[in-house]
């Protein structure tokens, strides 16, 4: 049967419907006005074949970071991996790790961005709407201030610190998406994961951390005064790497 | 072409006659014409991707998981590493190295890879030695390992420089670590396994489960 029209004038501007035409039209009015999804695409018609290959792309938004592109998701990873392993007996290092000395540096109480000029510390690409899923795995260390017991004038036990927790969190465009609680003194390796949904944009993640002085409370009794010791100066991190997979709509 | 009105490289209407079959020429042939090119030239060959759901790809043919390789050891007795690196291959269930994976990851695609353990860091009144340090590496087949991500480093105590302030690093906690790689050449993905290292004395592991996946598309 032929087709038919019923005049209707197209105006600049205008949105194109289907019943300017006809209902005969209604689909192709659709696919142009850009509902090309499940209505109109039958249904498990792409298969790998019709998959383009992915793209990488290395430091294009910051050093030590690398894209790839694919079809349905995108990855992006930043990594600082410094050399932490030649230590010396009670020290925390080597200095190639990144390392805030509580007494000398200006540091805020609340979020503080980790500045290591490895621009690893940041993770920029451009996103499609759909949602981040990411993780950060990240090695810190906060040690612990103390304070010696004396029973009669020796030197009995020690008593650990207090309030000397750090904690990492994870920022999407400037809002906090994950975050790992108060962690106690010590190296620990933490493996945060993360997920939000972002829109088509430059999408930037950021790792950032927070860490209180320690503390011992009260000097009563027997008690003598905290010790801050060398290293209980320090907020560190030896190393991190942070991902991020963008699953498109 | 019964119905000529479209053409499958771009929309192009013939007709435009009030009661008229459509296939003669007139105004609708242009309109149609240009609400295609303003519209960003929807056409098959170019429809965006943000318009395909799931349903649309045929999961069936692995577009997505690539090459799935795991392992898991659930014996709980502890075992202890001691100095320098060696290979975790304690339990029931062999080694996490494993060889001959012999899969070839091309360009983009990515290597995901968690790996988890209960560790008992015992400080065992060793403060100023404290460090362990653990690291997932991978193999390329002719005996070349490289570390992924980075090497973590963590601690028995929480002091390095007094002894017996232990707690509560002491004890048994669940260690997990977890890594991408993002390749930009081919490379041919023979081997994986984990390693750990201690400063000092040793570290209690027990358990451990890996998990390495590559992805494409």
């Amino acid at each position: 049967m032929a087709r038919t029209w019923t005049t209707h004038g197209g105006m600049p501007g205008d949105q194109f419907k289907a019943d300017h035409v006809n209902d005969e039209a209604n689909a192709i009015a659709q696919q142009v006005n850009g509902q090309l999804d499940q209505n109109n695409m039958p249904l498990e018609t792409i298969t790998h074949e019709h998959f383009v290959d992915p793209v990488v792309e290395n430091n294009v938004y910051g050093d030590n970071t690398l894209s790839t592109y694919m079809p349905t998701q995108s990855y992006h990873q930043s990594t600082f991996a410094p050399a932490n392993e030649d230590v010396e007996q009670g020290d925390l290092g080597p200095n190639t790790i990144f390392m805030t000395n509580w007494e000398e540096d200006e540091w805020n109480p609340f979020w503080n961005s980790i500045d290591t000029n490895t621009g690893a510390e940041t993770l920029i690409f451009r996103s499609n709407e759909g949602m981040i899923y990411g993780g950060v795995t990240l090695s810190l260390e906060r040690r612990t201030a103390y304070k010696v017991i004396y029973d009669e004038g020796v030197p009995s036990y020690f008593v650990r610190g207090e309030d000397t927790i750090s904690e990492i969190g994870v920022f999407c465009n400037d809002v906090l998406i994950a975050r790992t609680g108060e962690i106690t003194t010590g190296a620990i390796t933490i493996d945060l994961p993360f997920s939000c949904p972002i829109g088509s944009e430059l999408c930037t993640i950021e790792v950032k951390f927070k860490s209180s002085q320690g503390v011992i409370a009260g000097t009563v009794g027997i008690l003598t005064g905290a010790i801050n010791t060398d290293v209980n100066k320090y907020f560190a991190l030896a190393g991190w790497q942070l991902w991020a997979r963008n699953q498109y709509r | 072409m019964g119905e000529e009105s479209i053409q499958m490289s771009k929309l192009v209407y013939n007709v435009g006659t009030e009661g008229q079959p459509s296939n003669n020429l007139n105004e609708t042939d242009g309109f149609y014409n240009a609400l295609a090119i303003s519209t960003g030239d929807i056409e098959q060959v170019n429809t965006r991707t943000e318009f395909v759901s799931n349903k649309h790809i045929k999961f069936s043919d692995d577009p997505i998981l690539e090459k799935w390789v795991k392992r898991a050891n659930s014996d709980a007795a502890p075992t202890a590493y001691t100095g320098a690196w060696q290979t975790i291959a304690h339990g029931n269930a062999g080694s996490t190295e494993q060889l001959n994976i012999n899969y070839v990851i091309e360009p983009g695609e990515v290597l995901r890879v968690h790996f988890n353990v209960m560790a008992g860091p015992d400080c065992q009144g060793l403060s100023n030695q404290d460090y362990w340090w653990m690291k997932i590496e991978i193999e390329d087949g002719v005996g070349n390992w490289s570390t992924l991500g980075y090497t973590t480093r963590n601690s028995k105590g929480h002091n390095r420089q007094i002894g017996t302030v232990n707690d509560p690093i002491d004890g048994w906690r669940r260690y997990g670590i977890s890594f991408v790689k993002i390749f930009e050449s081919q490379y041919t993905w023979d081997g994986i396994r984990v390693r750990i290292a201690t400063e000092s004395n040793n570290v209690n592991l027990c358990d451990w489960m890996i998990d390495a996946k590559v992805l494409g598309a």
